[in-house]
């Protein structure tokens, strides 16, 4: 005869079998650490993050507005808001789960920039893996008129006059970043970032090497404090000797991002914000700015029956 | 398949960067040697100076602005007044141009901060020639 199976009997198994699945599956694949910070750049700097899933798509807008200096013109550009200011579009597309697309355009430069993203590691919890390594490329078009050229004009070797062409308008950005969060409030990272212009002004470098330098604290669950500051190790620009720094204050819940910032560069990026010279900051003077991210998350396809 | 797929894509990036890169730096602007004799080429304030103003500073330097780049206003405001922010120093000395704001702030120079336009665009060869010039020859009202 058939005994039949008690509720409690029927739980007490149910856990088992969840406990045993669990188990088994942590050995067959460790967990991995997500979220280590909401999207992905941090303010200006690149994240290890990636759009999340295969053929979603994320869209941001950052703006930067103008300086604000420490002088009563300051309240009559209402705190640089009536100041030129720049902007970028950007629209991104996950080619897969380790990889995603990016174009942009931003008002400085009118540049255009085509970029890909992807994981190279994950950050484990069983730190087996303690950090998230991400690759980074971007190339850059500019899409403004070059200015009107002399006669008189040459290249740096003083003999070759000087002519503009196509590949003068293309500049590149090649990252390796690594991060890691450290628990639910702290996560940090590190990048290595080249950028190479073909063409630069009298006394620059082609080549630029920076080391931004990132985190995240969240402060409540949704709110978190981001801070990003970058070493500018080579090619900095003839005109300054500081470093691009940024804080902002960010907003994020599954698929929004909103953070308010004050930064040191109303350039967005790379390739025009490491080889140019801050605000000078050490005088009083910052910017406003902000960064709006949304991710549009396609469901995957159902198989069919 | 997808680290294949990473590959691949991190070559193409690889060729892309490989095939269109140069290395230039200019232009650089080298004036022809001076003939003795010859005529200099002068500089107007009105119909050279105050274009490049209107051009790429009056968005920020507007009629009733703060420091009114405005083809009225633009040579009162300038030549010869001290700099609201970096006082002592003078906006425009006549036949300095090293000792003008003005000139440093066009000229991408560290020397006053924050350098003008302040949007990432530059003047160009030409025009900075132009402002010099005009510095060079004395600032006149012209």
């Amino acid at each position: 005869m058939k005994r039949p199976i008690d509720p409690l009997q029927r739980t007490a198994f149910g856990l088992l079998l969840g406990a045993l699945s669990i188990s088994s599956f942590a050995q067959e694949a460790p967990e991995l650490v997500t979220n280590t910070f909401a999207w992905s750049q941090v303010i200006n700097a690149q994240t290890v993050e990636i759009v999340p899933r295969k053929h979603s798509f994320g869209f941001m807008i950052q703006h930067r507005f103008g300086a604000i200096t420490p002088d009563k013109q300051s309240y009559k550009q209402f705190l640089g808001l009536d100041l030129p200011s720049n902007i970028r579009f950007g629209f991104q597309y996950a080619v897969s789960g380790r990889m995603h697309f990016e174009i942009g355009r931003s008002k400085n430069g009118k540049l255009i920039d085509l970029a890909a993203k992807t994981r190279i590691l994950r950050q484990t919890t069983d730190n087996k893996m303690p950090v998230s390594v991400t690759g980074f490329f971007d190339a850059g078009v500019m899409t403004d008129d070059f200015p009107a050229v002399g006669a008189d004009n040459y290249f740096a070797n003083g003999t070759t006059p000087f002519v503009y062409a196509f590949k003068h308008r293309m500049s590149y950005n090649t990252q390796v970043i690594v991060a890691r969060r450290f628990n639910d409030v702290l996560s940090l990272q590190v990048a290595g970032v080249a950028v190479y212009r073909n063409l630069v002004p009298q006394g620059a470098r082609n080549l630029t090497i920076a080391l931004p330098i990132s985190g995240r604290i969240k402060v409540t669950t949704k709110g978190a404090i981001l801070f990003e500051y970058t070493p500018i190790v080579e090619g900095r620009s003839p005109n300054s000797g500081l470093n691009p720094a940024s804080i902002a204050y960010e907003l994020a819940t599954l698929g929004h991002v909103f953070q308010v910032l004050i930064g040191t560069s109303g350039e967005i990026v790379e390739q025009r914000l490491y080889p140019s010279a801050p605000i000078p900051y050490d005088k009083g003077q910052v910017l406003l700015g902000f960064n709006i991210a949304r991710t549009l998350f396609v469901k995957p396809k159902k198989p069919r029956s | 398949m997808t680290s294949r797929l990473s590959l691949k894509w991190i070559t193409v990036c690889l060729v892309t960067f490989a095939v269109g890169c140069a290395k230039d730096e200019g232009p650089i602007f080298i004036p022809k040697a001076v003939v003795p004799g010859e005529a200099i080429d002068t500089a107007y304030f009105s119909t050279e100076v105050v274009p490049i103003f209107i051009q790429h500073c009056w968005t920020c330097h507007p009629d009733m602005g703060g420091l009114d780049l405005g083809a009225t206003m633009a040579f009162s405001n300038l030549v010869n007044v001290t700099s609201t922010n970096h006082a002592p120093a003078v906006r425009v000395v006549p036949g300095d141009p090293m000792a003008s704001v003005l000139w440093h702030k066009v000229s991408q120079s560290p020397t006053y901060g924050l350098n003008m336009p302040p949007n990432g665009t530059f003047l160009s060869n030409e025009e900075l020639q132009t402002i010099r010039d005009w510095i060079e020859q004395g600032a006149l009202n012209n």
